[in-house]
């Protein structure tokens, strides 16, 4: 899924922090590419139309390459990025002088579940990165991006049997990852 | 019931909308329902069929399918009714040369055409995995996954029909021939499992 | 068939939650650091060649291919912005 040369989907994401402090242009791409689709995800959890999805999105990164030094810990990337992003997604929200969703329980009940849920995925696109580079592709393909068989199929030069039977095989593999998998990391917007 | 997300409204509803005087919804959403419960029967053969290793990874496909098809219910309905409106005003346009009106239709009809493929490209998932919960699956299941298998062509059929004609002046478009491939592979699934 | 609330049709679910980013949001983003530098090279130079700093007012484009970069839309509008007036 990465263009780049190098295989990242091993390098944890506080080596990808120290090289993207060191200067390396290739650790800042792959920042930006493992946690675009969870500040995307909180983005579309707060509500946020499009154009006010992308400002959000490009100026979390703005301000993550910014303010990337002063991260206290280079594991707690994730949670850190996770509250400057939820920060963002209020401020617009006010900004466009919509009800804020903490003056409504019921809203927020339903925010935070909908948070809840980009932390579990995350989880799972951890485990997702553990599997081998096929089926990363096959299975981002189908559940992430929507593809039907027949694409994906073009695209891999399979029948859509096999393709649906090796689906099947990668999710059992997911899942084995994903039981295996360490502790739980802490929630977006902890520390 | 203006607003309502038809995919939210009980059966009833649905069904009220769809006889109402109104054009949209139509086909193309009945359609999008046919898909959407054929993958619902292949969720349920495969969660039924617990001896085979892929069932629960083909439950999570039909799943997925469903997932991506149940919005298209309105989205045909939206899309539908948008080409209407489009088409209304390019009528009034009387004195348009030929080659700028059909280009004008084909423009209008484009949204239409691209809502109705993506319901036949499910379709086609859907019977490919109806084909093989009855191969694989738990043998009491089979009569529901050719159910599965008969619901998805005929969702898939009316899809691919709609794309061509929402493609009528847009010749040698892509889209149709796709659209066209995908009833034909439905089709075919059906035939080999038998009627 | 596996009773674990995380099993395959759980896990695949999660997986669709996080749908891909925008081909030109990714690379917008990916490319702002290289951006910030190029910027920052021009402006640099522009600060202490007058001759350049006039060139760089009067056509940017021309300017930027001066100095060695490609007028990119994004960096002609970095430069743009933090370029003093006057």
């Amino acid at each position: 899924m990465t263009g780049t040369a190098m295989d990242w989907a091993s390098v944890s994401d506080a080596e990808v922090v120290r090289a993207c402090r060191a200067g390396d242009d290739a650790a800042w791409r792959e920042l930006v590419e493992r946690f675009s689709r969870y500040v995307l995800a909180i983005a579309r959890a707060h509500r946020l139309g499009e154009p006010d999805a992308e400002d959000v999105f490009q100026e979390t990164f703005v301000r993550i390459y910014e303010h990337l030094g002063r991260l206290r810990s280079d594991d707690a990337v994730r949670p850190w990025i996770g509250q400057l992003t939820r920060r963002l997604c209020i401020d617009r929200l006010r900004a466009a002088v919509r009800e804020p969703v903490a003056d409504d329980p019921e809203e927020q009940g339903e925010l935070d579940r909908r948070l809840t849920a980009v932390d579990e995925a995350v989880s799972v696109q951890e485990a997702l990165r553990t599997l081998s580079a096929d089926c990363r592709e096959i299975l981002d393909r189908f559940f992430c991006r929507d593809q039907s068989y027949h694409t994906i199929g073009e695209l891999l030069d399979l029948p859509p049997g096999t393709i649906a039977s090796r689906i099947s095989r990668c999710l059992a593999k997911l899942r084995e990852a994903y039981e295996g998998r360490s502790e739980p990391r802490p929630a977006s917007g902890e520390t | 019931m203006p607003g309502d997300d038809l995919s939210a409204l009980p059966v009833q509803g649905l069904l009220d909308e769809l006889a109402s005087e109104s054009p949209a919804p139509a086909g193309g959403s009945a359609a999008a329902v046919a898909v959407a419960m054929a993958a619902a029967l292949v969720e349920m053969g495969a969660r039924r069929s617990p001896a085979w290793d892929d069932a629960i990874g083909v439950a999570a496909q039909a799943r997925a399918i469903r997932r991506r098809t149940v919005p298209l219910v309105q989205a045909d309905a939206d899309a539908y009714a948008a080409s209407l409106a489009a088409l209304a005003s390019i009528e009034s346009i009387q004195d348009a040369p030929g080659a700028e009106r059909d280009e004008a239709i084909a423009s209008a009809l484009a949204g239409a055409a691209d809502v109705a493929l993506a319901i036949a490209r499910a379709g086609t998932d859907t019977a490919f995995l109806a084909e093989l919960v009855a191969d694989r699956g738990e043998p009491s299941g089979r009569d529901d996954a050719q159910a599965a298998a008969v619901l998805a062509e005929a969702g898939t059929r009316v899809a691919a029909a709609l794309v061509a004609a929402n493609l009528v002046t847009a010749e040698g478009d892509d889209r149709e021939t796709a659209a066209a491939s995908c009833a034909r592979s439905a089709a075919m699934v059906r035939s080999r499992m038998g009627e | 068939m596996s009773e674990n609330p995380m099993d395959e049709v759980r896990l695949s679910e999660l997986l669709g939650e996080l749908p891909p980013v925008p081909e030109a949001w990714l690379r917008a983003a990916q490319d702002r650091p290289a951006i910030a530098r190029a910027a920052d090279q021009v402006l640099e130079l522009a600060e202490t060649d007058a001759e350049f700093r006039r060139t760089l007012i009067a056509d940017l484009e021309s300017a930027l291919r001066a100095a060695g970069h490609e007028p990119d839309p994004r960096l002609v509008d970095t430069v743009r912005r933090r370029l003093p007036s006057g």
